[in-house]
């Protein structure tokens, strides 16, 4: 226990020290287990640890995902999926905003990641609603908290790792996110419109219709194929989320040459982009193996379990205290490094509660009702000051709007966010519904 | 304030050093190529399987060779880059001289690590090349991979220690940028 907590401190000072958070990981948990195992195992370890994460089948769907994201935002589908949300929404007063919201909602259904998803939706809703003369407050707002659906919808970056965290089924934890994440669009549809209740100056009384040429259309019909094909694939078993990576990946290279609206650049970068995301995100991966080796060798995740179980803590007060970890954490750490460190601390846990709702009486359905809170935890994360993700990203894509403008914006996102994760944590049905009918 | 580094595409190289196209040209299409080969194989093995009743022997294997090549190949492409993830929460309360010194710490830390990693790879490199370790069903050696990976911390580790005694970074945050 001591050990872990003393691991904890040294990792925090190096990484507040811009040692990145991989070799931060890496360096405390190989010291740390030598120091209570010896020094030879721990060597021999490293070298296991590094080599066999690589050769991992079940890790490979973290490139493809990425690239097919990667491929599908260079080919345009986006701005399709604007200009048709903005025909389910244009009537109403601030369409463009609720488009935004929708449509950073469907582009998470083919992109796993929430920054690649505000990034990609930035470029693309951003013009339209200056040109109509939206409050920068909510044109940002709006896509920042859009973008961090990226993570809940699947395919999702996040959900897949915590799979091989914990070995729970990541085809489950794909099918749990879904309804998750529609909720996520319903409430931010409605923090919109209240928004907009509130301070009728945040958006226009009239506004153009965003023009919708054939290949948007034909884009939209592209992703929501590829999204049916991909979910279909996995839900009916026809391949497994591995093998949907790849065919998704391969898919949606068909469709930017069929878009005819990505140039050999564009693909060469999304190519590139992607090997050295997959080397970043692998480098995090190895460094939180031999973290959680550590910390589970010096014993804290079962500490923690006799802490909690001996005491006979409410189940409340159990979750209300791992949200406050994820929502403090959230505001020094980025996503991935945060899931990978807190992750194993607790999901042991899960399985020990003694929960009331019988539906989490099933140790598997109690981790992937886990795996669905801590991604909106996180994806809470994404929006919270100092370390927002997403608001940085807005801020990269607008040099000229601040920080502070964007966070402001995204405030009713926020608390709406709050509200969703009290509801997903309460009703643990609606992460575990369309679970049950698999 | 944290930075998750992302690409820029047509930032021009730094320092004087044209090391990025040298890479990009090397490691860099190699890994290009793993990739495109992933995907190529996963979708030949599914349509084989379910239209042509042929699936591709030895998918699953490949898959995982590949991705292993393709991730330490990768490495020093995102090292060279400095998007390795870092928090530089604290950049903005320390004085510029300061953050030279922390981002060098920084850099010096990430070698020694590599470094070790490239030896901790080596050596387990030899260690299966003893034991004569291939993949099950297609045999492949799995000892080139080992020796690959080392090879790429060691590159990486050079990378990083670049940075250490080089400590200026152009892809920093502007003062503008911060909260």
């Amino acid at each position: 226990m001591t050990e872990s907590l003393l691991g904890f401190a040294i990792l925090l000072v190096l990484i507040l020290f811009r040692v990145p958070i991989a070799f931060a990981m890496a360096a405390v948990g190989g010291i740390g287990f030598a120091l209570l195992r010896g020094w030879e195992p721990a060597w021999v370890l490293t070298g296991q640890v590094a080599f066999d994460t690589g050769l991992s089948y079940s890790l490979s769907v973290i490139p493809l995902f990425i690239f097919m994201g990667n491929v599908l935002a260079a080919s345009g589908v986006a701005h399709g999926l604007f200009a048709g949300a903005d025909r389910l929404f244009g009537r109403f007063r601030g369409g463009l905003a609720l488009a935004s919201v929708f449509s950073c909602g469907a582009f998470s259904a083919v992109c796993g990641s929430s920054l690649a998803t505000a990034a990609t939706m930035s470029k693309v809703a951003m013009p339209s609603m200056r040109k109509f003369g939206y409050d920068d407050r909510l044109a940002t707002g709006s896509i920042a908290a859009g973008g961090t659906l990226g993570i809940l919808i699947p395919p999702s970056v996040i959900l897949i790792i915590y799979g091989l965290i914990t070995e729970t089924d990541i085809a489950k934890l794909f099918v749990a996110g879904v309804l998750p994440g529609a909720l996520g669009i319903v409430l931010y549809l409605v923090a919109v419109r209240v928004a907009v209740m509130i301070n009728p100056a945040l958006a226009p009384e009239v506004e153009g219709k965003e023009p919708m040429s054939r290949t948007d259309t034909i884009g939209v019909f592209c992703v929501l194929g590829l999204f049916v094909f991909i979910m279909a694939g996995i839900y009916g078993d026809f391949f497994t989320p591995t093998e949907a990576a790849g065919m998704g990946a391969g898919a949606s290279v068909l469709i930017a040459i069929g878009l005819r609206s990505m140039t050999w650049a564009d693909f060469r970068a999304a190519l590139f982009d992607s090997i050295r995301a997959t080397a970043m995100i692998f480098a995090i991966i190895i460094g939180a193996e031999l973290f959680t080796n550590f910390i589970n060798f010096a014993g804290l995740p079962d500490a923690l379990a006799d802490f909690v179980l001996d005491r006979e803590m409410p189940v409340w007060m159990v979750m209300a205290f791992i949200m406050l970890v994820y929502l403090v954490l959230g505001c020094v750490l980025e996503s991935l490094s945060m899931v990978l460190l807190t992750v194993p601390v607790f999901y042991p846990l899960m399985y020990q509660l003694p929960f009331e709702s019988s539906l989490l009486l099933d140790p598997e359905n109690a981790l992937i009702w886990f795996a669905i809170i801590v991604v909106v935890a996180t994806e809470i994360s994404l929006i919270t000051p100092p370390v927002g993700m997403n608001v940085f990203i807005l801020k990269a894509v607008l040099q000229d709007v601040s920080l502070s403008t964007v966070f402001r914006g995204v405030f009713p996102f926020w608390i709406v966010d709050i509200l969703r994760l009290g509801l997903l944590i309460a009703i643990p049905g609606l992460s575990l519904w369309l679970v049950g009918l698999m | 304030m944290e930075q998750h580094r992302r690409r820029t595409p047509g930032q021009p190289p730094r320092g004087g050093l044209a090391l990025r196209p040298v890479l990009e040209n090397t490691l860099g299409m190699g890994a290009a190529a793993i990739l495109a080969a992933l995907i190529l194989i996963t979708c030949v093995d599914v349509v084989g399987r379910y239209f042509f009743d042929a699936p591709l022997t030895g998918a699953f294997e490949l898959t995982e060779v590949l991705v292993a090549a393709l991730v330490f190949t990768a490495l020093p492409l995102t090292t060279e880059r400095r998007e390795h993830v870092e928090v530089d929460l604290l950049n903005a309360a320390f004085p510029p001289a300061l953050n030279r010194y922390v981002s060098a710490f920084a850099g010096l830390f990430s070698a020694a690590l590599l470094a070790t990693f490239a030896w901790r790879l080596a050596t387990h490199a030899i260690k299966t090349m003893g034991d004569g370790a291939t993949t099950n069903a297609l045999g492949i050696p799995l000892a080139p991979f080992g020796f690959l990976a080392a090879f790429a911390c060691l590159v990486s580790a050079f990378l990083a220690f670049l940075r250490g005694i080089q400590p200026d970074d152009p892809t920093d945050p502007k003062p503008e940028d911060r909260p």
